[in-house]
Parts: C-alpha cells; structure tokens; sequence
C-alpha cells in the first residue's frame, strides 16, 4: 500500500515535469523533432493524414528472457498509463513469441486481423518479419520497429546509434588518457552488427591518436565473460591506460579489481552494478546504454503518425551520456537494485520519464 | 568393441585396481599430460607472463570451475552417457541460492540450495536416463530447456535481488597461503573422485557399467543406484560451481552457466576418455581442464581477430580430441 501511494507520487511528479517540458504533449512537433533524429540526411520523413483518435495499439515482442527485456515490457505497460499517453489510447495489447520467427509472423498475422490502428515491434529477425509487415502496411496499419529494427522500408525503425555510442566512449578515454597510452577493448559478441558498430565507432576515434594502441577482446556482453578475459588480458598487460568496455563491463572492473590492478578510466552500458562500483572507487567513467524506454519512443512515435504529425522513417534517439561525477543514487543509478538492473529508463529528450518502481515490479 | 573378447578382457584387467604404472591407462594420461606441457609451453612461447604465478594463480582458479563440472561430466561419460543439463543448473543454482539467502538474510540457505538442485536435477536425469531409457544426450539437454525455464519463470525474467554469500566469495576469490582457494576446494574434490573411481566400489561398479552394462548387472552392479549417483554427482558439482560463479563475479544472473556445456567435456575428452564409455579416469580430465583453460588464455593474450581466435581454438580441441577419438575406435 505504502509502496503503490509513493509509486503514484513519483508517476504524479513524473508527469508533472513531462507536461512542463512541453506545453503541445506527445505529439507538438518541436518536441517530436528533438526526440527523433533522422539517421541519414537523405532519411524519408513519414507523414500521413490525421486519423482520429483514440488509437488501438498492439505490441509484438520477440525474446523476453533478459533484464532488458523485462524492463522494456514493464516500462511499456507503465507508459501506455500515463495520462499524458493513455488519452490516445484505446487499447494497448502485448503479446511476446520468444526468439521465434514463424510464431512473431503468426502474432502479428493476427494482430492485423484484429483490427489495430498500429503495431509497434520489437523483431527476432531483421529481414524475416518484412513480408508480414508489408501486409499490415498495405492494409492501411502502421508498424514501428525499434531495438531489433527491420529491413524492409515500410516500417518506421528507431533505435539507438551504436557507432555514436563506441565513438563517445573513445573520445571520452582519449581525452582521460590524453591521448597516450594502450587502450583494452572489452567488445560483445563478435560479428553481430551491433558490435561492429560500436566497434568501428571506437576503433574511427582511436586510429587519430598516433600515441594510442588497442588490445581487443570478445566479453560477449556477458558480466562473466568480461571478468575472464579482462584478467587474462591484464596479465599480460600491465600498462592499461584505459578500458573501452560494453554491456557486462561490471566483469571487466570486477577483473581489475581481483588481480590488484592499477584503476584506469572505463566505458560501459547502462549497468547497475558498474556504476555502483565507479563511484565507490571513484573511478572517472562514462556510462552511455541502449534504453529499455526505447519501447516508449516508439508508441510515442506511432501516436505521433496517427495523430498526423511527420517522423523520420529512420529515426535514432538522443543518446544520455553519464559521467561518474554525474551519477546520483536513486537517480540515475539504484544502490539498492540488483547489480544487473538497466539503469536508463528515461529519456528526458523525449519526454519519457519511468518512476523506478514501474519497472521493477 | 571390435576388439577380440579376449584381448578387451587383458586390456581391462588392470583398470580394476589401476595399479599397475605402466597399463594403457597409464599412457593415455601421460599422453594428456603431454599435451598441457606442450600447451603451456606454447603459452610462454606467447608471453612471458605465463611464467609468473599471479597469472597462473587466475588460471586455476578458472580450471576449478571446468575441473569441477569435469568431476561429474568424467563419471557420466565413464558410464556411457552424458549430461547436457550443465549449464542451466549453474544458472538456477546461482540464483535461486543468492535469492533466497537474500530474501531470508542466512548464507547457508544458498549451500542448501546447491545440495537441493544437484539432488533434485541429478534425480530428474536418472529418471528420464534409466527408468525411461531415453538417451541421455536428448534428455539431460531437454532438462537444461526445462531448468531454463524454471529459472525465467522464478525471475519473471527480471534481474533477481541476489545477496552472494561471503563464503562463495572467499571459495571463489581468496587466497589461503598463497594458493587461490578456488584450487584447493578442486585439488580436494579432484583427490575424492580419483580415490571413489580407484578405491571404492563406486569405481568398480562404474567402469563395469561403461564397458559392458549387460555383464555388469549379471555380475549384481545396481545400475539404478549407480545412474543416480552419477547424475546426482554431476548436477551437485554443477551447482556448486553455480555458487561459486556467482562469489567470483558477485552476481548470479541469466545465462551465466552458458560457457559451461562444451569446456568440461573437451576437459574429459583431452583427458583420455572414451567418449563411448568404460574407459579412462579423473586424472587426465584434470590436465584436460588445465589445458583448456590455458589455451584460451592463450589465444586471448595473442590479440587476433576473434574470428582467428576461435578457429584456432576449435581446431585444437578437433585435433587433441582426435589424438584419443583414434585410440577408442
């Protein structure tokens, strides 16, 4: 009872600073444009007559058997609540197929049949849903794709620019290290397209520092994977100047700190635990993740083409970059949530703000 | 199998009390030793660091994890099967124990936990194994499946409150006079299994079953209590190694047992048993394990592609394991 009463505090005050921010809500378009960045200049921007509301909206999920996931599901079904939003919505349906092609075809197969004003996605294939999707399209349905985005051009994609996410991260140790030293690469899972991007982006910042070396190594985005082979590295080097580390960089800190290791500056995801860890050993960190609240931009976004208002085909979303110096507890970070909590759920350019307590539930 | 009668029963003769220096046995784990000096010379050959003990103090203290799930994995395969359900009992043991101990503020809620699991899991393997006789290769994988799923359904897939017990730390991480803890709870597990496959009936009994069940139960093995044991071993090492995982990396967390299914079966494999059962032993896993561990510190330290990196890794594994694959023909 006591928890729901603050809960309800929070999601009051919450909203409160979202209508202040913007006086026109979801759909004013100075606001929308501050919130979706074309990802190319040459991006197509989707516009369509205005269709009256309020809308019915179904939410086609892939996996859903990992923290982000799970946070991801929780802030969607918190944010369709907020008033700001609900007065759009009608209905508001998630169904979740597992990491399962042929049954996400089949989900949305129905979803189509259903009658939905629009379906947001969240794909287990890039290119496999396409043909679905352009059915939903051709039957006058609109589709937003976010996190697992999709190939085909009739869908809107919005998602986070992970090349932006691997330069800033370089740019920040380059700055730390001034521009000297040997650089670890704690990357994710080698030949995934997410970890060539952050990758590239990385390596683009570190190639102009003639006085910058690399080692690279695979974590596999995982916290254990990244301890392993962080200690390995480190015993063989003993001259880290810097860590370039993702998602599962809490192993790679973790690492240092069982072999002794001098501390150095590091880069991670958004992970609980490693934020925890950079401020309790004062540790200059930068924290930039993919946010599970991607979800809530892309409802917004639909909200938006529905209501009449243009958004890029191919949009990105403002990334949050944190310093240590920036982390609050109970703010950005949440000392008394698991280590493995997803810690940005609001992305204040867009105007999606989640109490904590909608998310862990 | 082809072998003669005759020539199979000399050759099995000394296993029995695997007392003689110089038997079969004796070379195949002399050959797995060779191999781990070989591979260890190849490390220094990489970097010099391999050399210093702070390095190989880590090392050991990630053949412990393999080493240990090797423990079981040796008796499974020793009897003819082989358990798949690893590295989800790593996972629920991890977070059903630091949950609970959470929850209820006891440490040893967390050991009870990994006693609980191992029985239960172990039970759940020699149930489908022995009584439903399906092969173990399909079942103990579609229990890793089942366990998965217990495991998402405990969590509601969202990251568990998890307190990691001070003494999994300390199993994990700590140093007792200069020795990583982690290797003197293995070096005690390792001498345990090497006396029960040499000393104690259990061994008996095991290399009977492996060779040839029919006989061994003409001859009044309990092949039941002796599936059971087994499986009950392998699952408590895994889930022991579950709470171990979660004090080295002070957190339990989904798919955190994922890297443990193929290491400690390459483990037993390099250590000279016979992938078809009945023969080989705990001695060459322990090599077998070491080797493992090192070669992938190895190929990390020599900073290429990881596309590189696992080729070399996977053709290794390939040619070692043939070394023996060829032997058990």
């Amino acid at each position: 009872m006591k928890s729901s009463i603050v809960a309800g505090a929070a999601l009051a005050m919450s909203i409160a600073w979202c209508s202040g921010a913007s006086a026109q809500g979801l759909v004013d378009p100075a606001s929308l444009s501050q919130c979706f960045l074309k990802q190319a200049a040459d991006t197509p921007i989707i516009q369509h007559k205005a269709k009256p509301g309020p809308y019915k909206i179904a939410f086609s999920n892939s996996y859903y058997g990992n923290n982000w996931r799970t946070e991801m599901l929780n802030i969607a079904r918190a944010y369709v609540t907020q008033p700001e939003v609900a007065k759009y919505i009608a209905k508001f349906e998630i169904q979740n197929s597992g990491n399962d092609v042929a049954q996400e075809v089949a989900q949305i197969r129905q979803m189509i049949l259903g009658g939905y004003d629009a379906i947001v996605v969240d794909g287990a294939s890039p290119s496999g849903l396409d043909s679905v999707i352009n059915q939903a399209v051709r039957q006058g349905i609109l589709v937003v794709a976010f996190d697992n985005t999709v190939t085909t051009h009739e869908a809107i994609n919005i998602n986070e620019n992970q090349y932006e996410m691997g330069h800033l991260w370089a740019q920040f140790l380059a700055k730390q290290t001034g521009g000297k030293g040997k650089i670890l690469m704690v990357r994710g899972l080698a030949g995934t397209t997410v970890d060539n991007d952050q990758g590239d982006g990385g390596l683009a910042v570190f190639k102009t520092y003639p006085g910058i070396s690399t080692v690279q190594v695979y974590g596999n985005w995982d916290v254990g994977v990244n301890q392993k082979v962080t200690a390995d590295a480190l015993a063989t080097n003993h001259d880290i100047a810097g860590v370039w580390a993702t998602e599962g960089a809490t192993g790679a800190l973790q690492a240092f700190l069982q072999v002794n290791a001098p501390l150095v500056p590091m880069t991670s995801e958004s992970d609980n635990g490693f934020m925890m860890l950079v401020v309790q050993h004062k540790i200059p960190a930068l924290v930039i993740g993919q946010s599970p609240a991607l979800v809530a931009t892309a409802i917004r976004a639909a909200i938006a083409v529905l209501a009449g208002q243009a958004v890029p085909r191919d949009a990105n979303i403002p990334l949050n970059p944190v310093t240590t110096d920036e982390m609050k507890p109970g703010v950005n970070y949440f000392p008394n949530l698991p280590n493995s909590f997803v810690t940005n759920i609001s992305i204040p350019q867009c105007n999606v703000s989640i109490p904590v307590d909608a998310v862990v539930k | 199998m082809s072998q003669p009668a005759g020539t199979a029963g000399r050759e099995r003769a000394p296993r029995f009390s695997l007392g003689a220096r110089f038997s079969p046995r004796g070379q195949q784990v002399l050959l797995s030793y060779l191999i781990l000096l070989v591979v260890y010379g190849g490390c220094i050959a990489v970097s010099r660091e391999f050399l210093s003990w702070g390095t190989m103090r880590l090392q050991l203290v990630q053949a412990t994890f393999i080493g240990l799930v090797a423990i079981g994995e040796t008796f499974a395969i020793l009897i003819g099967q082989i358990d798949l359900s690893v590295p989800w009992t790593i996972t629920l043991s991890a977070i059903l124990g630091t949950n609970l101990a959470a929850l209820h503020g006891q440490q040893w809620i967390a050991f009870a936990v990994v006693i609980a699991i191992g029985v239960a899991v172990g039970l759940l393997n020699t149930l489908g194994v022995f009584i439903l006789r399906v092969h173990s290769l399909i079942w103990t994988l579609g229990v890793n499946l089942m366990l998965q799923g217990v495991a998402l359904i405990y969590t509601n897939a969202a990251a568990p409150t998890t307190h990691v017990p001070a003494l999994a730390r300390f199993l994990a991480l700590g140093n007792v006079g200069g020795m990583p803890m982690a290797f003197l709870v293995w070096a005690f597990f390792a001498a345990l299994a090497i006396l029960a496959l040499g000393r104690l009936p259990f061994g008996r009994y095991v290399y009977a079953i492996g060779n040839r069940q029919p006989a061994a139960l003409l001859s009044g093995v309990r092949l039941g209590r002796v599936h059971a044991l087994v499986f009950i071993l392998s699952a408590l090492g895994a889930a022991f190694v579950g709470l171990m995982l979660s004090g080295y990396s002070s957190q339990a967390y989904l798919g955190m047992g994922n890297d443990y299914l193929l290491p400690p079966i390459a483990a037993v494999v390099i250590g000279g048993t016979r992938l078809s059962g009945g023969d080989g032993g705990y001695v060459g896993s322990i090599a077998g394990a070491l080797t493992v561990v090192l070669l992938q510190a190895m190929l990390i330290t020599l900073n290429v592609s990881e596309g590189a990196r696992q080729v070399i890794f996977g053709a290794i594994l390939l040619a070692l394991a043939s070394l023996f694959l060829k032997r058990g023909r």
